[in-house]
């Protein structure tokens, strides 16, 4: 019984922590329309600037803690909406997705040059301070983390039901320009919420800092925990937020708790499995709600501004192809042993980007787990077959395309967003479950895999040249898709599910099916990989792996075959870059930067708009207008 | 027995009622319009037709068979195709593919046939390779029209097609209209502002004002109904001014 009391009030403290994190994706998404994937990293950074603060420099909690909530964090949050987010209101779910998973790289990135990896803490409010209630000792910390919760919960119940300003918040993310009508001022109020929900993120992370080692990964991953308990509420609805945050504490709770009464002979035996699904009872939280959430309707309002690149013609493909050829065997003549394998890598990179090609560009659909296929991809091949051969290509194309299929079951139900999110769940689920398990992932191997290459292949320049032709060959795949039926009806259910479904046609199966064969071609571009590298670990198949791939192949542009080539090898080489020319590494990143926020603009990418320069100047077409069409209404009635 | 029968249907948004009792048919062959002030409801009974929108209460029946809980797929295998006031072409598609791909999604034997059949009959066969993303209001309006067509359906819903026609391409399209129901049987339910396409080709009109069915009869019937006349112009309006707008 008092165990049972203890795990109950850790769960309602966690849920507590959960809660507060969790009211401000949902404050930020409800005004402004853009999910922020770096919710957790924007509190982790303000966790960090708090323990800078407070614990290296000293400074006073009532001083500390103020100027990291009432300054710092709501001053980021402005600059973000300003700079980032106000352009995203109307994009396409993939677009503002992938702009905040740049976020989220940049704030790990930036977290890891300030204050490099070391051993930090921060103690908890009146350390050691606690009172007995009945068998069990509640510290002041844990009370002051429940209270906190009851006053956020209050504070906005009151700010959006009582007052103007709370009421033309709810209002903005309706309509922004009748608000604005009004005398009501869309941009200050969104800039509010955000600035609001930085600082919920920063306390939530100070919050739950001392239980935890002051990790990037760790309070990053927090948005997962918020996340689940928002999706209780629909990400719009503040209290079964709450509510759901609540649940989803005191699970985790008595699941640790469970956990304590399994044999140690079966924890042993499950290689890690157990421990990694008490690490992953948030993830997998996440999961089940997502499965019972009822049925999304559809919508009706088709995004705009996603015209895609002009196809080439397959003659134009060839000569490219041919001269891409050449120029890596070229190119490849005058580098290193070494550096002909970085080159390798960084190709095998743009294969695994034409796979989102594909998905994300084509179908619309987000993934932030595609390296988890390409785990799949490799392990598969490492454990079977040992070697790069045909059979083990298929076969790894045939397994990971099959994990797509499962994590695109979700799409049944879910779409855009939700299904985007959905695999960020999955990737921190295998994370935990999978890689690091003995039975099924990497600790099989004491942490590593090796895939022989084919005999044929004597020197590393040949295996370049393999990666490449393998390259050519999948982009025409893509392209022969893209080309005939299938890639019409992608297309067209990406563009109107509505429509689609008035036309008689479910988009589900295609979806899903998209999925399949995107995690499919990743699974080899695994195989390749490993093969490429000799020896790959399970860290190298993450989550944190998944984000930039996704970043760089948007930035470069996820819509063209060129995109994936340039993004690959962008993403491979800039680290060579910022190793060996420092003073040039600057540059990369500002690029880098610049195409995350052209996005907004033009979520073709870089490559798309570097190659249509020379077109920019085309016959003005009459625009559709909506204000036309309302025009004609008022005059007619 | 009418091929389309919407019987009591009422739409709440929260406490906005935007469809409030609409009870109406549209019988098989004939041309029905849908008339009513911005607002009144005309678009959300499109959606509660095609199931896009969840009636709160009420049924649709269609052919005899009660739609009301089916999936908007469904709808349209049975025969039933739409267009859109705000636009839902496919963007990415030219328009030739726009009427293509919808006789893929059906797995018709030839869609480019049935491309080029219907991109003559809508008069678009110039613009066939155009991004759908690229054209003007009107030609969308056609490209979903002709898209709806290559479903081949028994009952065509059309909203607000002619706003971005001129008027010699609106006189096109009131013959294609006319000529979809008389001759090839097809039922079309047309929620229109141009009045005089719509007293051109409708043979019942019923006049939609908050939520509900004021007025029905035909084009002259419903021209010269006190009730229609208050719903447009406010209730001290006489008819004089109606029959300005009328005409």
């Amino acid at each position: 019984m008092s165990e049972f009391l203890a795990f109950t009030v850790i769960g309602i403290v966690a849920g507590s922590t959960y809660a507060i994190a969790a009211s401000g994706l949902v404050l930020t998404y409800a005004t402004s329309n853009v999910f922020n994937i770096a919710h957790g990293a924007v509190g982790m950074v303000m966790t960090f600037l708090y323990w800078e603060v407070a614990v290296n420099r000293g400074w006073p909690v009532w001083l500390a803690l103020p100027f990291v909530l009432l300054v710092a964090a709501p001053v980021l949050g402005l600059f973000l909406e300003r700079v980032m987010m106000r352009r995203l209101t109307e994009a396409p779910v993939a677009i503002s997705l992938v702009v905040t998973v740049g976020l989220l790289v940049a704030c790990i990135g930036a977290a890891q040059v300030i204050w490099p990896p070391a051993g930090r803490n921060i103690l908890e409010f009146f350390p050691g301070k606690g009172v007995e209630l009945g068998p069990v000792r509640v510290t002041v910390h844990q009370i002051i983390t429940f209270a906190v919760a009851g006053l956020v919960a209050l504070g906005l119940y009151v700010l959006l039901n009582r007052t103007r300003t709370g009421t033309a918040m709810r209002a903005v993310v309706d309509n922004r320009e009748l608000l604005a009508l009004h005398g009501a001022r869309p941009g200050l109020l969104s800039g509010l919420s955000w600035a609001m929900g930085s600082s919920l993120a920063a306390l939530a992370g100070i919050l739950i800092a001392p239980q935890l080692t002051l990790g990037y990964a760790e309070l990053t991953l927090l948005v997962i925990s918020a996340y689940a308990a928002a999706m209780v509420g629909r990400l719009k609805n503040l209290p079964r937020t709450f509510l759901g945050a609540l649940v989803l504490g005191l699970l985790t709770s008595y699941g640790q708790w469970v956990v304590t009464y399994i044999p140690k002979d079966v924890v042993d035996a499950s290689g890690g499995l157990v421990q990694g699904t008490r690490v992953a009872l948030p993830t997998l939280f996440l999961l089940a709600v997502m499965l019972v959430m009822p049925h999304e309707k559809l919508r009706v309002g088709r995004i705009s501004g996603t015209t895609l690149p002009r196809l080439p013609s397959w003659r134009r493909t060839l000569i490219w192809s041919g001269v891409f050829l050449a120029a890596v065997w070229l190119v490849t003549g005058g580098l290193s042993q070494a550096d002909q394998s970085r080159f390798g890598q960084a190709l095998c990179l743009s294969l695994i980007m034409l796979s989102l090609v594909l998905l994300t560009g084509y179908g619309g659909d987000v993934s932030l787990c595609q390296m988890s296929f390409v785990g799949v991809g490799a392990i598969i091949t490492a454990r079977t077959f040992h070697a790069i051969t045909p059979l083990s290509v298929v076969s790894a194309f045939l397994v990971a395309g099959a994990v797509g299929v499962l994590v695109a079951v979700p799409a049944l139900r879910l779409r855009g967003l939700y299904l985007g999110l959905g695999t960020m769940a999955v990737a921190a689920a295998m994370d935990n479950m999978v890689f690091p398990t003995k039975l099924l992932g990497f600790r099989f191997y004491q942490g590593s895999i090796t895939i022989e290459r084919p005999s044929l292949i004597e020197s590393e320049r040949s295996m370049v040249m393999a990666v490449a032709v393998t390259f050519v060959l999948t982009a025409m795949v893509v392209l022969a898709i893209r080309r005939g039926k299938y890639g019409r009806i992608l297309l067209a259910s990406r563009d109107s599910q509505a429509a689609c479904a008035t036309l008689g046609f479910s988009t589900t199966t295609v979806r899903v099916l998209v999925f399949g064969v995107s995690a499919g071609l990743a699974g080899v571009a695994g195989v390749l990989y490993t093969g490429m590298r000799v020896s790959v670990g399970s860290e190298d198949f993450t989550f944190f792996k998944s984000l930039p791939l996704l970043l760089f192949a948007a930035v470069a542009g996820l819509t063209s075959v060129s995109g994936a080539l340039v993004g690959g090898l962008f993403y491979g080489t800039l680290p060579i870059i910022a190793d060996r020319y420092p003073s040039q590494a600057p540059l990369a990143y500002v690029v880098l930067l610049g195409g995350i926020l052209a996005l907004g603009g033009n979520p073709n990418g870089l490559v798309h708009q570097l190659f249509t320069l020379g077109r920019r100047v085309r016959p003005a077409l009459p625009q559709r207008s909506r204000d036309a069409d309302e025009g004609v209404l008022v005059v007619a009635a | 027995m009418s091929l389309l029968e919407v019987e009591e249907v009422v739409v709440r948004f929260g406490g906005v009622v935007a469809v409030n009792g609409a009870t109406f048919a549209v019988p098989a062959g004939e041309v029905v319009g849908l008339m009513g002030p911005n607002g009144a409801g005309k678009t959300t009974l499109f959606n509660v037709i095609t199931g896009l929108q969840e009636p709160t209460h009420g049924r649709v029946r269609f052919d005899g068979r009660d739609i009301t809980d089916e999936a908007p797929r469904k709808r349209a295998l049975a025969g039933i195709g739409r267009t859109f006031q705000r636009l839902e072409v496919f963007g990415s598609l030219s328009v030739g593919d726009n009427i293509r791909v919808a006789a893929e999604m059906r797995g018709l034997d030839s869609p480019e046939r049935v491309r080029d059949e219907l991109l003559e009959r809508v008069g678009l066969t110039a613009f066939a390779d155009t991004p759908a993303d690229a054209v003007p209001t009107g030609i969308a309006r056609l490209t979903e029209l002709a898209r709806a067509l290559a479903c081949d359906p028994r009952l065509l819903l059309l909203d607000e097609p002619s706003s971005g026609l001129n008027e010699q391409e609106t006189q096109a399209f009131a013959a294609l209209v006319r000529s979809l129901a008389e001759d090839e049987g097809r039922s079309v339910l047309i929620v229109e502002h141009d009045v005089e396409l719509v007293l051109g080709v409708c043979t019942t009109i019923h006049v939609l004002d908050f939520g509900t069915i004021i007025a029905s009869g035909t084009p002259e019937q419903v021209q010269s109904d006190p009730r229609v006349q208050d719903a447009y112009l406010g209730a001290d309006t006489g008819a004089a001014e109606l029959e300005e707008v009328f005409t």
